[in-house]
């Protein structure tokens, strides 16, 4: 029987955005032998910390949710005094504290780049295994920007959620990359999504012929919510038989929303199964700007939902050349979703091949077998060198 | 009775628009027997003609910025009721300032950003006014804890355009009675021009370097979100693949995440070369009278003084349906530049409308240069607009009115433009 080695996971956050919804499936899909070994550790807690406690080993959370700890504080104040390498020993020990009880990992994953700053309370003589999730603008934002150097060379493995993520991390040096991708934790079958359909279009009262076009995540720059009202807009000259939905809060905060004005989007709260709307959808759209292997694509098409996209991050090895569309020719993005919407059958076969391919190499026990494995290789060749 | 003395408060001297508004009110002061001084939070660029107007204190100068320092650092740990005592400390200084002998009876916050400090001076005797521009969005930003209780305390508001008075009335639900709307506005030397239109675009596109012919889109703010940077690149994407010849300059800060954001964008977009951005300047009147149309891509703007500037100076002004921009477009009669919230590809196809839309060569320049187009009617018609309603001239007196009076708590429901 294989034995485990002892993982810590570090990860930014334990919110229901995609990041840390890869975890919670990771631990999930995890055998029970697994589980037992799989630490986390996040610097702020979130929606999915109950979900994730029940499957892993232990999650332990650094820093309280919306606002600074004491000691963060104290190292922001020290950072804005210049005295940098003071705040990062400060915080850094504070931090031990919170993890001293835990058993001494075998291996880390650095679980998305927002992960990276946790790697101050891990032994220096552990391996290191880095999970990218990001892209150019993600990791300049997440590491700074001669980071991602730094983490790829203190790594002994890489993984990148896909290709276009891979050859950044090639780019910067270290340990040869390799994907290991997004995953989807549910695969309905054709009568349960017969039914999520039906429910969700009563539940947005959609008429019969209305042609639902939906897109999933928090709304604002990255996820390119702007583009989709653009869209929505566009297309609704084109054709009036379409209704438009985002799943996941309207923009707020710096995203400013619109004031007083008319949308022809309809923004829908964020949900803990955002699937219990966006089954209903004909048609899902994802507009990012910058998205490494977006789920929704993933989890539409598990749901067997046709999915276009603009043509960036992940979803240009996923998805056929003719789902996707420069964004930046907004006109030609609306006329490619004119055309899916047009064509029935087209949309159906597209559907069913992105299925067969979720359900191929994306579905949570093949990702999450191939994961440990390359985290226990790490362990071991490391061991091996030691 | 009228107010015995009046102090202004102030969150920053920078050179947007509420800063911009106050210099303005300050230079056109009616009723300059009455003791007036400004309490500003921060400093900024404006400080200096302010204290050439009136006696000017800045309370986070020196060790001045210590309780506001404090203050950030309490609120980053959750202890906001800290957070907010040290930051009153801050403003009690302003208690102690060289005018202490003489208690101001009218106290105006010149933005719901400046209510806690405004208060924390007016205490429990002077009568609080809040001057607000700003709409929901950066309303609910600068929202500190507590201030429910500030807003009620306030005696009166008055609201910077149509639309922060029905956030304030609608949504804030504010008795009406204690609103007043006195719209943003331009001082007259805004409209001081020599020459045609097309005259005066050919000579600051000459001082500014710029291509004679090319038709240009000019947006002017600072970038971000708000204004809308995104959709402004988006734009000139759009209108680019249908006239390549044309150029877009944003005119304003861009740094920090904005920037970032940006020059993803614009590479993305692969706009490099028709969009081109210029750090802010103290006037931009060049920049209005080289566009051919100017745009406001602002996703939340109270009543854009941008477009009232743009306007004096006779440019069309292109923008989408949200926000005060409404009230100035409506306003003015000049609606047909405006698209719906977001609809990138039509605010495109407008603009591209008017710019294609050539008049007759006998009503052309008579020294050639670019072809006089729909555009320029629109602007005449909003600089007619401007120039007969939105001058300080028009709202600067009955602003002081309101002001003064408020002492005596004289109820006014409404006003109007001063011809």
């Amino acid at each position: 029987m294989t034995t485990w080695p002892i993982v810590w996971v570090l990860a930014a956050d334990l919110s229901r955005s995609g990041v840390p919804v890869v975890l919670q499936r990771l631990a999930d899909a995890s055998g029970p032998d697994q589980r037992g070994r799989l630490h986390v550790v996040a610097k702020r807690g979130g929606e999915l910390h109950a979900e994730i406690r029940r499957t892993a080993a232990s999650v332990t959370v650094l820093e309280p949710t919306g606002r600074r700890s004491l000691a963060d504080a104290a190292a922001a104040g020290l950072g804005e005094l210049g005295l940098g390498s003071h705040a990062t020993r400060l915080r850094g020990e504070a931090w031990r504290r919170r993890v001293r009880d835990l058993p001494r990992p075998d291996v880390v994953v650095v679980h998305g780049a927002g992960g990276a700053p946790l790697l101050d309370i891990v032994p220096s003589d552990t391996p290191v295994v880095t999970h990218l999730h990001e892209l150019a603008t993600g990791l300049r934002r997440s590491l700074g920007p001669d980071g991602l150097d730094a983490l790829v060379r203190r790594s002994t493995a890489v993984l990148a959620v896909s290709e276009p993520v891979a050859a950044i991390a090639r780019a910067a040096g270290g340990p040869s990359p390799v994907v290991v991708p997004g995953m989807v934790g549910d695969i309905p079958d054709d009568r349960t999504r017969a039914r999520r359909r039906a429910e969700a279009r009563q539940r947005l009262d959609l008429a019969g012929a209305t042609l639902a076009v939906m897109a999933v995540g928090a709304p604002g720059w990255r996820k390119g919510s702007d583009r989709f009202v653009a869209l929505a807009a566009e297309v609704a000259r084109l054709r009036p038989d379409t209704s438009w939905h985002w799943v996941g809060g309207a923009p707020t905060g710096r995203d400013a929303s619109w004031v007083e004005a008319e949308c022809p989007v309809t923004w829908h709260d964020a949900l803990a199964d955002p699937w219990t709307l966006a089954s209903g959808a004909d048609l899902i759209v994802v507009p990012s700007r910058e998205d490494p292997m977006p789920l929704v694509a993933l989890e539409a098409a598990a749901s067997g939902i046709a999915v276009v996209s603009a043509r960036s991050g992940g979803l240009v090895d996923l998805l056929p050349d003719e789902a996707l569309s420069d964004a930046a020719d907004m006109s030609g993005f609306a006329r490619t979703i004119d055309r899916w919407l047009d064509e029935t059958d087209r949309r159906a076969a597209l559907a069913d091949t992105l299925r067969a391919r979720v359900i191929d190499e994306h579905a949570a026990s093949t990702v999450t077998c191939r994961w440990w494995t390359i985290v226990a290789d790490a362990s071991r060749s490391a061991a091996g060198g030691r | 009775m009228a107010a015995a003395a009046i102090t202004l408060v102030g969150h920053d001297a920078s050179r947007s628009g509420a800063p911009a508004a106050l210099r303005s009110l300050l230079a056109a002061n009616a009723r300059p027997a009455i003791p007036t001084r400004l309490v500003l939070v921060r400093g900024g660029p404006l400080e200096a003609t302010y204290r050439a107007l009136v006696p000017t204190l800045v309370l986070e100068h020196g060790l001045g910025r210590a309780p506001q320092l404090a203050g950030r650092a309490l609120a980053s740990i959750g202890q906001e009721r800290a957070a907010a005592g040290a930051r009153a400390a801050g403003a009690l200084a302003a208690r102690v300032a060289p005018w202490r002998r003489s208690p101001a009876d009218v106290v105006v916050a010149n933005t719901l950003a400046s209510l806690p400090t405004a208060a924390t001076i007016a205490g429990r005797r002077a009568r609080l006014v809040v001057y607000c521009h700003e709409l929901d969005h950066v309303a609910d930003r600068v929202a500190t804890p507590g201030h429910g209780r500030l807003r009620a305390r306030a005696d009166h508001y008055v609201a910077a355009g149509p639309a922060v008075a029905r956030m304030l009335v609608d949504r804030w639900h504010l008795d009406s009675a204690s609103v007043t709307t006195i719209d943003e506005f331009v001082d007259r030397d805004r409209l001081a021009a020599q020459g045609t239109s097309d005259a005066r675009r050919r000579t600051a596109r000459d001082r500014l370097g710029l291509d004679a012919d090319r038709p240009l889109v000019v947006s002017v703010g600072n970038a971000g979100p708000r204004k809308g940077t995104d959709l402004f690149i988006a734009l000139m994407a759009a209108l680019t693949r249908r006239r390549p010849d044309v150029s877009g300059i944003w005119v304003g800060e861009m740094s920090g995440t904005a920037r970032e954001e940006a020059t993803v964008d614009i590479a993305e977009a692969r706009v490099g070369d028709a969009i081109r951005v210029v750090p802010s300047v103290d006037d931009p009147t060049d920049w209005y009278d080289a566009a051919d149309v100017v745009v406001s891509t602002a996703r939340e703007d109270p009543f854009p003084i941008v477009a009232l500037e743009a306007a004096a100076r006779g440019r069309a002004v292109a923008a989408f349906r949200s926000g005060g921009i409404v009230d100035v477009l409506d306003g003015s009669g000049v609606a047909s530049l405006v698209a719906e919230a977001g609809d990138v590809l039509g605010l495109a196809r407008r603009i591209d409308d008017v710019l294609d839309d050539v008049l007759d060569d006998d009503r052309r320049d008579p020294g050639g240069g670019p072809a006089h187009r729909r555009a320029d009617e629109a602007g005449e018609r909003l600089r007619s607009w401007v120039g007969a309603t939105h001058l300080t001239d028009h709202w600067a007196p009955q602003w002081w009115e309101l002001v003064a009076g408020s002492a005596t708590n004289d109820r006014v429901d409404s006003m109007e433009p001063a011809s």
